[in-house]
């Protein structure tokens, strides 16, 4: 990597930043427990033995066992898998969607800017969360019966395949592009006036050119930033949702679900509250820390 | 000025309709009706009951209808409850929603901003290095976390507050601390990140060597500037609030309108899911408009088409 | 002068206290706010609950025996060929406002209710009477509906065929209304200070989605057996919260305390003593989609019933001291027969024999198949459980999918899944509601698409005959069909009340239709 570029900056000015450097570390570990769950976790997550439901933790069961008789503590390792899947899926969408969507009305500008940013206004306005919900009832209830074979039922059998988890991705993706739109469309537009790309234009690029070349490259960085801060609270949108019972199907292992399944036996049995809470909570965390260190490292007052 | 605010308010008009209608339609595309509650209905009874509710008439007619007796004021008849109208229910429902969530709104404004203050002006410290530890960790913990926890520790185990409910300010403590928390964190953060940025600027440096206090300088030029993050922040604080007030309501079995919502859209109560989302998304856009008109005041510059 | 004054004061003063410390209130949690408290509109269990305190029924199940008592009506007979049915009624009953409780409040109330502008819910279980179903569906007039009042105190009613039960129906559905109060305020009638009651208690006061107070009803008829002045009633959802205030002495009785609590309360050494479980009318069980491969095989059907073990379901899941049920009508229905050995009990043997007779030695070849329920803590529990039995004792892998309720209603109607739980509350005191309303092959809400006409003429049978040891032979021979022969259902268990009550609290247990505690019999010690 040349010493000079900006992703090498950019890494050196992240990994000075120690808490961001801890959230990285925080979030590969959880990385490599999703992808390794299988052979990491002691017990698979819906095997159970109900005789043993709201054991505490012991040599057996680490954290105890919930309160079908399940090992919490390789459930809450599957569950890794629930919320960086959602994560990660849920943010690549919206970014797509976003970017592409904030590149076509910047750049053509004019009328068509205009009545795309006018959707954006006006969608903006809509409490997500009132959407989300309303939208996973309708998922959840149109998709549960259909035909194998027709669109619906593959897209059915996609979703039961992972667990539940594909609507949940679809309705956060829908509704997280919008501020990216904006974002990407706000600086489409100031560097659609700068010089090189006039100069560029003049010599003859196409638009396609234009985009990939000078537009792309600069407007990417602070997209990812800004997809990265939003991570956070995708994944809160789908912990809440699991704990009002419209998230993915039981038995796929959600933090949200089992924080749920912990505040009703909370007073008995905590351990079975604080796992779940802890690891949701420290995933969390770790995103904010690693998108505030992203932010500050490609902050534009450093690059003069 | 005027006719930035007139058109801001014009875009609202637009807004409500299209929120209106996306909640219509998708609220009538989920499959099951309002009428099977513990058993099936016969089928005759069914259409009885739909008759008696207006269901049977062509969706755009219910639309209509519904529109219609919303800019009346007349939200209809709830469908679950049947001696009772929406308006009966909003008015019984609206005021602890309306009190909690106005009181978790100040609260957190309150002490994110004092805290923001303490820690630029101690910048570097340990006191910032814990002040933002603790917001941080605000921000990270859901309030699915956060309520049960603070139930546990200040309810069951001190017994110092009461568990859930409502009635007594004694109950509003640990829900609105719960619904607060990330916000005070948020305010905290940027109002910090704000007075750092105006603390180096010139003007201030300029107002210490003439020789004015301290405190003046902070209070005269600092805060004002301070406090266009703080409009930033308050706009989708308050947004955050009222729909977090949904799942904070749930867990403190608070009688609002949160709580209430989930289990209409289970009821497919369609009068009440309808009037709830409106009044929701209404709230907000008048907070977003008022800050953005809150900005356009504060600061001349920022008068952007 | 003076001291005479103060001496008559501290004696109202001490009048007062002594009069308020006497007044015995109970204090009940309701729940949720009841969606209404006509009885032509109720179906749920909680306005069925308040209804019952405050309105009375022409007859009424006495759930000590298990037999239909007359409550408005003294007494009744029915003419040689079943068709006509003439109720006499009590003279002495009045609404609160006076007026007397007649035989045209009685038809009043029923044209009302089948009054298709009503919608009311229990409407269907009227048509048994000539000409209801034409006037329900709107193609007939009230006029041509077979209720007649008689005179004031005989009301006679017209049936279609002859139905042996009919009595029985009438202890759910034949509740009068109070005319004047229904035409005076419309769709308020209920709300209080509007409403005219003629139960054992009557409506004071209601503040919505908080609580309700029901009063001693001095006019009713039999008001010296009512011991209880007040009862207050709570609207509290979640169960921990209720539970919590119970324990700090604000609820006087806890219905279904939370399952995760359980363990605690049972080695609790004062909430043990409190704990109760009683019988309830219902019955949980699993049913199959008949037509649906593999499950069109009886033999795959009675596999997976013998590989459930429903002891272990009790003892580990549910903790409330249910019974397991081997048949379909619970007991303290007539009708009921679980324990004559009929059903397949739980057998692991006979199980993978009959699986393997099916085609699929040790679950090799088995497709898989789905178990689906509604969308619940508790069902989302059995159902692992039963998951777990299948695989451990047949080998077998049983997918679960579950749906919220009103969905899953519409799922079962257009295509049930292969497996589907459900329940059955009792709608009114007859094992005919449990066989007609779920597996006769002419009902739309047998899911199970079972279809046996000697099954279907047993259940004829058992409408029109009404001499009680005949229509027993002809209920066993209903429930070999249903639970052994064709093993349509894997019923689980029988549901139970779990209760906890405060040692001060007198009352009963008994199993009541929809649960309708009779607070009329209850009383308090003082505390």
């Amino acid at each position: 990597m040349p010493r000079d570029s900006i992703k090498y900056r950019t890494w050196k000015r992240f990994s000075r930043n120690r808490a961001a450097l801890l959230g990285l570390l925080i979030l590969v570990s959880l990385a490599i427990l999703a992808i390794g769950a299988p052979w990491i976790a002691p017990y698979h997550y819906a095997e159970g033995d109900v005789r043993y439901n709201f054991a505490p933790p012991s040599r057996e069961h680490w954290l105890g066992c919930d309160y079908m008789g399940r090992d919490i503590f390789s459930r809450l390792i599957y569950g890794t898998r629930v919320s960086l899947t959602i994560a990660f899926v849920s943010a690549i969408t919206s970014f797509l969607i976003g970017i592409s969507y904030g590149i076509v009305s910047g750049y053509f500008g004019g009328t068509v800017d205009n009545l795309m940013m006018r959707f954006v206004d006006i969608a903006w306005g809509f409490p997500t969360l009132l959407l989300i919900i309303l939208m996973m009832v309708f998922f959840k209830s149109s998709f549960a019966r259909v035909t194998p074979g027709t669109f619906a039922g593959t897209l059915s059998a996609i979703d039961r395949a992972l667990g539940g988890m594909f609507f949940i991705c679809i309705g956060i993706g829908l509704t997280a592009w919008l501020m990216i739109a904006r974002l990407a469309r706000g600086m489409t537009l100031a560097v659609r006036e700068r010089d090189f790309v006039e100069a560029s234009r003049a010599c003859g690029a196409t638009g396609i050119h234009i985009i990939r070349k000078h537009l792309l490259p600069n407007i990417i960085g602070p997209c990812i930033v800004q997809v990265t801060l939003q991570i956070p609270t995708f994944i809160l949108y789908e912990a809440f949702l699991s704990f009002i019972g419209l998230g993915v199907d039981p038995p796929t292992p959600s933090w949200g679900m089992m924080i749920n399944e912990g505040y009703i036996a909370m007073r008995s049995y905590i351990h079975v509250f604080l796992a779940p809470a802890l690891a949701l909570s420290i995933t969390i965390l770790a995103f904010n820390f690693v998108g505030d260190g992203l932010r500050d490292a490609l902050d534009p007052r450093w690059q003069r | 000025m005027w006719s930035y605010i007139i058109r801001r308010f014009l875009l609202t008009i637009p807004v409500i309709f299209v929120v209106s209608s996306v909640t219509f339609l998708l609220m009538h595309a989920i499959p099951g009706g309002p009428f099977s509650e513990e058993k099936a209905l016969p089928p005759e009874i069914i259409k009885n009951l739909e008759k008696k509710y207006h269901l049977d008439d062509p969706l755009w007619k219910q639309y209509i209808d519904y529109m219609w007796g919303f800019m009346r004021f007349d939200f209809g008849p709830s469908i679950t409850y049947k001696t009772r109208t929406v308006n009966d229910i909003l008015a019984q429902q609206w005021p602890p929603t309306a009190i909690l969530g106005s009181i978790s709104f100040f609260f957190a404004i309150l002490v994110g901003v004092v805290l923001g203050v303490i820690s630029a002006v101690h910048a570097n410290t340990l006191i910032d290095y814990g002040c933002m530890t603790v917001a941080v960790i605000g921000v990270s913990m859901p309030n699915i976390v956060i309520g049960p926890l603070l139930i546990w520790i200040f309810a069951l185990n001190l017994k110092w507050l009461p568990v859930a409910r409502w009635g007594t300010p004694a109950h509003v403590v640990l829900p609105a601390l719960t619904l607060s928390a990330p916000y005070i964190a948020r305010f905290a953060r940027f109002t910090r990140a704000a007075i750092l940025e105006v603390l180096n600027e010139e003007y201030v440096r300029t107002a210490r060597a003439k020789g004015l206090s301290e405190r003046l300088t902070i209070i005269r030029h600092v805060l004002r500037n301070a406090l266009i993050p703080v409009i930033t922040v308050a706009g989708p604080a308050f947004a955050g609030i009222i729909t977090g007030s949904m799942v904070v309501e749930q867990i403190f079995a608070i009688p609002g309108i949160g709580k209430y919502y989930v289990t209409s859209v289970n009821n497919r109560d369609y009068p009440v899911i309808m009037t709830f989302t409106l009044i929701f998304a209404f709230c907000i856009i008048m907070m977003n408009l008022l800050v953005d008109i809150l900005y356009a005041i504060i600061d001349p510059r920022i008068r952007y088409t | 002068m003076q001291k005479i004054i103060s001496f008559i004061c501290i004696g109202l003063v001490f009048f007062a206290l002594s009069v308020g410390a006497a007044e015995k209130v109970l204090r009940w949690n309701l729940g949720t706010e009841p969606p209404t408290l006509d009885p032509a509109l109720a179906h749920d269990t909680t306005s069925l609950l308040v209804i019952g305190q405050i309105f009375l029924g022409l007859t009424d199940y006495n759930p000590a025996t298990g037999e239909i008592i007359g409550e408005l009506a003294k007494s009744w007979q029915v003419s040689p060929d079943g068709l006509k049915w003439t109720f006499y009624l009590r003279d002495d009953v009045v609404w609160t406002n006076g007026r007397p409780v007649t035989a045209y409040d009685v038809e009043y109330s029923m044209k009302r209710m089948l009054n298709p502008a009503t919608a009311a819910t229990p409407a269907n279980l009227l048509w048994v009477i000539k000409g209801a179903y034409a006037y329900n569906t709107g193609t007939g007039s009230a006029e041509d509906v077979g209720i007649k009042a008689l005179s004031d105190y005989v009301v006679e009613f017209e049936l279609d065929h002859p139905v042996g039960f009919f009595a029985a129906l009438a202890t759910r559905v034949v509740v009068p209304v109070p005319r004047e109060a229904v035409e005076k305020y419309g769709d308020k009638w209920t709300e209080p200070g509007n409403i005219i009651c003629n139960g054992p208690f009557m409506l004071a006061e209601w503040v919505h989605d908080d609580h309700l107070v029901l009063v001693k009803n001095p006019k009713y008829y039999d008001a010296n057996s009512v011991h209880l002045d007040k009862v207050y009633c709570y609207m509290v959802i979640e169960a921990s919260t209720a539970l919590a205030m119970y324990e700090a002495g604000e609820l006087d009785v806890l219905r279904d305390p939370p399952t995760a609590q359980m363990d605690r309360i049972k080695t609790d050494p004062v909430l043990s003593k409190e704990l109760h479980s009683s019988p309830r009318l219902g019955t949980y069980f699993f049913g199959f989609n008949c037509t649906k491969p593999p499950f069109d095989n009886p033999l795959v059907r009675k596999a997976f019933a013998a590989a459930i073990d429903r002891q272990a379901l009790v003892d580990y899941i549910l903790k409330g001291g249910q019974k397991p049920a081997l048949t379909f009508i619970s007991p303290g229905v007539p009708g009921y027969v679980g324990d004559e050995g009929i059903g397949i009990p739980y057998d692991p043997e006979m199980a993978r024999k009959y699986l393997a007779d099916a085609g699929y030695p040790n679950g090799q070849g088995f497709p898989e198949v789905t178990l689906m329920f509604n969308t619940s803590e508790l069902h989302r529990a059995v159902a692992e459980f039963a998951q777990q039995c299948w695989q451990k004792v047949l080998n077998v892998k049983v997918n679960l999918a579950n749906q919220e309720w009103k969905v899953y209603l519409q799922t079962l109607q257009q295509d049930a899944p292969q497996i589907f739980r459900l329940g059955w509350m009792a709608s009114y005191p007859d094992g005919y509601d449990y066989l007609k309303r779920n597996f006769d092959s002419r009902t739309p809400e047998n899911y199970a698409r079972y279809r046996n006409p000697e099954f279907d003429e047993a259940v004829d049978m058992l409408e029109r005959i009404t001499n009680p040891e005949e229509r027993m032979q002809w209920f066993r021979k209903a429930e070999t069909l249903l639970c052994q022969v064709d093993c349509a259902l894997i019923p689980l268990y029988y549901y139970t009340m779990v209760e906890l009550t405060k040692p001060y609290v007198i009352r009963d247990y008994y199993a009541t239709i929809n649960d309708v505690p009779n607070f009329k019999d209850w009383d308090l010690l003082s505390h």
